[in-house]
């Protein structure tokens, strides 16, 4: 198991979170269930997964995240689908934190949630 | 192996300023301190980068003309040392002017008294010496076949916020000979900033339209040193900015192209260049970089600014970067703005990240290969996409603007404002001077002078690789043509 991987998954599991792991074409996730916090889609339950490099967490932030039922943030930007082995379909979507990542006093997963994920569905 | 000390500029002051206040005070007064190091090994350098200083308690040494220090103060060396896992340096100060040779009793005092107990802390020990004119000179003692050895630094480097001062070791780093096609140039600033800048180990990081000019820059000015690092060949849309690049050159490697020649315009009597055709996050290519003295950034990759990100700041060996924006209107398809600039890059500079350069999500962007997909890299928001716009005289401004950066840092007296970074505004005819630092939270300050205990995460082996299936190409073809003319046969 990867360093980064190791560290997300411990990070999420001390914020409550419940997580499971599957390979993709977009590298090892870290899958979690997770309600949507902002926007039309406020509290939508969803499968949320972020995909990481070997090492680097947190200074280096995982760009991808995934997300099944494959609910779209109809913004501009890479979007990928894939099935997993369950047959489960998962949108991929490329979503860099890179405009507040750097400047984040702490690098947590408590963090790239509240201050990340919250905003990708958020299209109010 | 060569060696080499870099100090940080808070290190080096609390150091000047304990060991020569007698001499300020026109006193004949030698004094001493220990100081701590942590090693940045390159492929054929260590360097003992010193930034703490551990100055003498009360009653911890004795001045007496020469001054010697007390069992307890080396043994308090000893254990920060040993805590911080770091190694132990002596200092101590000469009356005398330039590169200090040591007199037996310093001898004495390095090899038999402090060299066994400094390996306590399992790095050995380094010797230092400051002139009464803050000429620092120094060595290393390292056990061999069961005796201590001295190995005389090549110099010793002074990073700071408005200059880098290098003190070179004449018998080890030996000044050339004055030659009389560099004339003009001894004349604009001397013989000695000459014989500095002729001895600097200058590496260049991208070969393209701005690294190849900083290139024939370093030729010209007498660089007898020269590291050049690039993977890429020669395309056909690089002709219209590659200096000295021409229709025959396309599928060469850059780094060849511009051996080739910084050879031919060498000013020096001699020039050694070593060129290595991987990135700069291969790890042949990133001990290469630790053993220059000063390096060219002139790359468009996350990645490898966040390489020279680490060298500049743990290292302690100034980077100089800078770059080309060009904005066109798109409807109009005409000129929109275009600006360029060059900053230095040391614990004193703001780091690559905080001024803009590239984001850590970049970085991994490139690293799982996003950046080089194509349809990845169409499908980007426009605001995330890089533009490759550039024009030949574009380049001109910001390779010149970065070589001299260098020299200023070089060459310009400490009481000078301040210049981090600089920018022209091509359409307004502005330039203008920034002096920004990094961010509260900035990842690179805590980094600085920690060496080889901070390295990139993603280091690769490029060598090994492509080395194999080039011979596995080459020796498949011969045995395809050899069954060929068998058949024939």
């Amino acid at each position: 198991m990867s360093n980064s991987i190791e560290r997300v998954q411990t990070e999420l599991e001390s914020l409550g979170y419940r997580t499971t792991e599957y390979n993709s074409p977009q590298g090892r996730v870290v899958s979690f269930g997770y309600e949507i916090e902002a926007g039309s889609r406020r509290g939508e339950q969803v499968m949320v997964g972020v995909s990481f490099q070997e090492e680097g967490y947190p200074e280096y932030p995982p760009h991808w995240v995934h997300v099944t039922p494959p609910l779209s943030d109809g913004k501009q930007g890479v979007v990928q689908k894939y099935h997993d082995s369950n047959g489960r379909e998962w949108l991929a979507m490329s979503r860099p934190p890179g405009d507040l990542w750097d400047r984040l006093p702490t690098k947590h997963m408590a963090t790239y949630i509240s201050e990340h994920l919250r905003r990708i569905w958020n299209d109010t | 192996m060569t060696f080499d000390v870099a100090f940080t500029s808070e290190a080096c002051s609390t150091a000047t300023e304990h060991l020569l206040q007698h001499f300020k005070e026109n006193r004949s007064q030698e004094d001493l301190c220990f100081a701590l190091w942590r090693p940045s090994t390159g492929k054929l350098r260590r360097t003992a980068l010193i930034d703490e200083v551990i100055l003498p308690q009360r009653d911890e040494r004795d001045l007496h003309g020469n001054a010697s220090f007390q069992p307890e103060y080396l043994s308090r060396a000893i254990q920060i040392a040993r805590r911080k896992k770091v190694g132990l340096a002596f200092m101590h100060s000469h009356p005398g002017k330039g590169w200090q040779s040591m007199s037996s009793a310093d001898v004495v005092a390095e090899r038999d008294v402090l060299a066994y107990p400094a390996g306590a802390t399992g790095l050995p020990l380094v010797g230092l010496t400051i002139g009464g004119d803050g000429y620092w000179s120094a060595r290393f003692w390292e056990r061999q076949n069961g005796e201590m050895q001295r190995y005389w630094c090549e110099k010793v480097r002074l990073v700071g916020s408005n200059s880098y001062r290098i003190h070179f070791n004449d018998n080890v780093s030996q000044p050339p000979q004055r030659r009389d096609i560099l004339r003009r140039t001894y004349d604009t600033w001397g013989t000695k900033s000459q014989n500095d800048i002729s001895r600097l180990k200058v590496g260049i990081i991208g070969l393209g339209s701005v690294g190849c000019i900083v290139a024939e820059s370093m030729a010209r000015i007498g660089v007898t040193q020269v590291t050049l690092i690039d993977p890429d060949r020669v395309e056909e849309h690089n002709l219209d900015r590659l200096l000295y690049a021409n229709a025959n050159d396309i599928g060469k490697l850059k780094v060849e192209l511009a051996e080739r020649e910084m050879r031919r315009n060498a000013t020096s009597e001699k020039i050694k260049i070593d060129i290595l055709p991987v990135s700069v996050h291969d790890e042949n290519a990133y001990a290469k970089v630790l053993d220059c003295d000063i390096i060219f950034s002139c790359v468009d990759r996350p990645v490898a600014r966040d390489v020279l990100n680490y060298v500049a700041n743990a290292h302690l060996i100034p980077v100089i970067d800078g770059g080309v924006a060009v904005e066109t209107d798109q409807t109009n398809a005409r000129l929109f703005s275009a600006h360029w600039r060059a900053h230095i890059v040391t614990p004193y500079h703001q780091c690559l990240r905080c001024n803009g350069q590239y984001n850590t999500s970049d970085v991994t962007m490139e690293l799982d290969g996003s950046l080089d997909d194509a349809s990845y890299v169409r499908n980007l928001p426009s605001d995330q996409r890089r533009g490759n716009q550039n024009v030949f005289p574009f380049s001109q401004g910001v390779a010149a603007m970065e070589v001299n950066l260098m020299l200023r840092y070089l060459l310009a007296a400490d009481w000078w404002p301040l210049v981090r970074q600089q920018e022209y505004q091509f359409l307004t005819g502005e330039s203008r001077v920034i002096n920004e630092e990094c961010q509260p939270y900035c990842s690179f300050r805590p980094r600085r002078a920690k060496g080889d205990h901070e390295e990139p995460f993603y280091l690769i082996n490029e060598l090994v690789e492509p080395t194999k299936s080039w011979w596995r190409t080459i020796s498949a073809g011969l045995i395809r043509t050899f069954d060929k003319l068998s058949r024939r046969v």
